[in-house]
């Protein structure tokens, strides 16, 4: 797949939804938004501009009231899906021990249980997860801890694509640099592709190839990041975009 | 100390219930004695010679057997017909009424017609063991008490696993199948574990009604075996020794119940307890 291969394109993409209080609520209004093979895209808005929603229908779990999605690669129905998506809940199964967590996905392609514990261990490494997590539950886990784990339980399935719903959020500073490394890692040494959905501009500048504005107002303002990884946020010209993202975002 | 206090503070009533007891015994022909008790309980395969029921032993067996018969088929039948109601809104309606009704009426008004749809017919009607003995005891296990045992415990297996699998969060479910799970695997791996802990709740509770039930029913006339017929008949002829001694081990075995069933619904729920 080259690096500007299409995997998923909204077409004027609409979605409302019906709320007993406040009527009819429109989460996504008129998008139309590429998302390319191995690239980091990052969708930034604030709360209610209907980031999760636009996961959620990328990822097939919703549809849209007005337009379309498609997958140029995939096809309308492809099954199991190529892409893999951590929730902010963290996709763990709090019943199964984070080792049996990363080889469900597996188990299901029937991959013999052997190779799916040898791949779990493997992911886990990449992750930097200890090996006792392995037989730890999601719950006896720090927030960071699980969410490495979510992150190896998607890439168990070896994605075409990887979603993350704020991955980041609800963990210290320091959990929050080493995730957002891990993440480049994917993109640079796997030439991962990932759909990163966040309220914080400045994580979306420090890892994003292109950042997608996301408001209330209708459509999107996609804006391309040229600037070169590892990425300094103490830099001039980080700061210079940073401000300019800002701005585009409040004059939306 | 706080374990040695609270060990001991679970003590005093049953201490003050057996100076009662002891006192009660002493000044009453009618109360048997703890001594008496006790040598019932340690011979506990003597024939009571003016009883018209089987020994301690026998009786136990008789009522756990019944018991076992009566909530095995009420798991067999309640779990799927609860994991039914949990996922289908038709099932819910169309089970939801009927359950309401039956389960405000207590299981052993049941009986009566429990005899009249069964009769006397009992596992050793259909297949008759080699012994005698395994034939009397077959035979003992009336399917009309059998049922209302069923009756009485199938409606908190089939509540709670229908309300555990509702509970089970839509992201699980969601989760399974972004992972290219398909309608089976949704269920094995996201609403039969998610369900589990509730569906435990339920047989614990479902258990101790058996149990309950069980002792009802055979004191009702008729039931000449079992630990509830024991209590009866004790009373019948004033033998109250063989009550005292029947009431020790229902609570004992009722204790046991509840303790394995608390222990199989704590592990199934270790993670339920700090889900996120």
């Amino acid at each position: 797949m080259t690096p500007d291969t299409v995997l998923i394109s909204f077409r004027d993409v609409s979605r409302r939804f019906s709320t007993p209080r406040r009527g009819e609520v429109d989460a996504l209004c008129h998008v139309s938004l590429d998302c390319r093979a191995g690239r980091i895209t990052g969708i930034v808005g604030p709360s209610g501009s209907g980031k999760t929603t636009l996961l959620r229908l990328a990822a097939g779990l919703d549809q849209p009231t007005a337009g379309e999605i498609v997958y140029p690669q995939w096809g309308p129905s492809v099954a199991p899906p190529p892409w893999a998506v951590v929730t902010q809940e963290g996709n763990l199964l709090p019943w199964r021990n984070i080792r049996r967590n990363i080889t469900l996905p597996m188990r299901l392609r029937n991959v013999p249980r052997r190779e799916a514990n040898r791949r779990a261990e493997t992911l886990l490494r990449q992750m930097h997860l200890p090996n006792d997590v392995a037989l730890s539950y999601p719950h006896e886990l720090s927030g960071g801890m699980r969410r490495r784990a979510a992150v190896a339980t998607a890439l168990a399935c070896r994605p075409q694509l990887l979603m993350l719903d704020e991955p980041f959020s609800g963990v210290d500073e320091a959990t929050r640099r080493r995730l957002g490394q891990q993440v480049l890692d994917l993109r640079m040494q796997y030439g991962q592709s990932i759909l990163l959905v966040t309220h914080d501009i400045e994580e979306a500048l420090l890892l994003g190839d292109e950042v997608v504005i996301l408001t209330a107002a209708p459509g999107i303002e996609r804006v391309d990041i040229e600037l070169p990884h590892p990425r300094d946020p103490l830099a001039k010209a980080f700061e210079r975009r940073l401000i300019e993202l800002r701005h585009r975002l409040t004059s939306r | 100390m706080p374990r040695a206090r609270r060990i001991l503070t679970a003590a005093i009533l049953p201490g003050v219930l057996l100076v009662i007891w002891a006192v009660a015994a002493a000044r009453s022909p009618i109360v048997p004695g703890v001594g008496e008790v006790l040598g019932v309980l340690t011979r506990p395969f003597r024939q009571p010679p003016l009883l018209d029921t089987t020994s301690l032993a026998h009786g136990t067996l008789i009522s756990v057997l019944r018991v076992a018969m009566g909530f095995g088929l009420a798991v067999l039948l309640g779990v799927p017909l609860g994991v039914w109601m949990g996922l289908s809104r038709t099932a819910r309606d169309l089970f939801a009424p009927m359950i309401a009704l039956t389960m405000a009426v207590s299981p052993i008004a049941w009986l009566p017609i429990a005899i009249i749809v069964f009769g006397l017919s009992s596992p050793a009607s259909v297949m008759a063991g080699d012994g005698a003995w395994q034939y009397a005891t077959l035979d003992r296990l009336r399917f009309a008490v059998v049922a209302v045992i069923t009756l009485g415990s199938i409606w908190p297996i089939i509540l709670n696993t229908a309300g555990g699998v509702r509970q089970v969060r839509e992201s699980y479910c969601e989760h399974v199948r972004l992972l290219g799970g398909g309608r089976r695997d949704l269920l094995r791996y996201a609403v039969l574990p998610g369900a589990l802990p509730s569906a435990a709740t339920g047989l614990r509770l479902g258990a101790a009604i058996s149990w309950r039930v069980i002792v009802a029913a055979e004191i009702f006339p008729g039931t000449r075996s079992g630990l509830g017929a024991m209590i009866a008949t004790a009373h019948e002829v004033g033998e109250y020794q063989y009550a005292f001694a029947a009431i020790g081990v229902i609570a004992a075995i009722g204790l046991l119940l509840d303790g394995g069933f608390r222990l199989l619904e704590e592990r199934l729920s270790h993670w339920r307890r700090k889900e996120r």
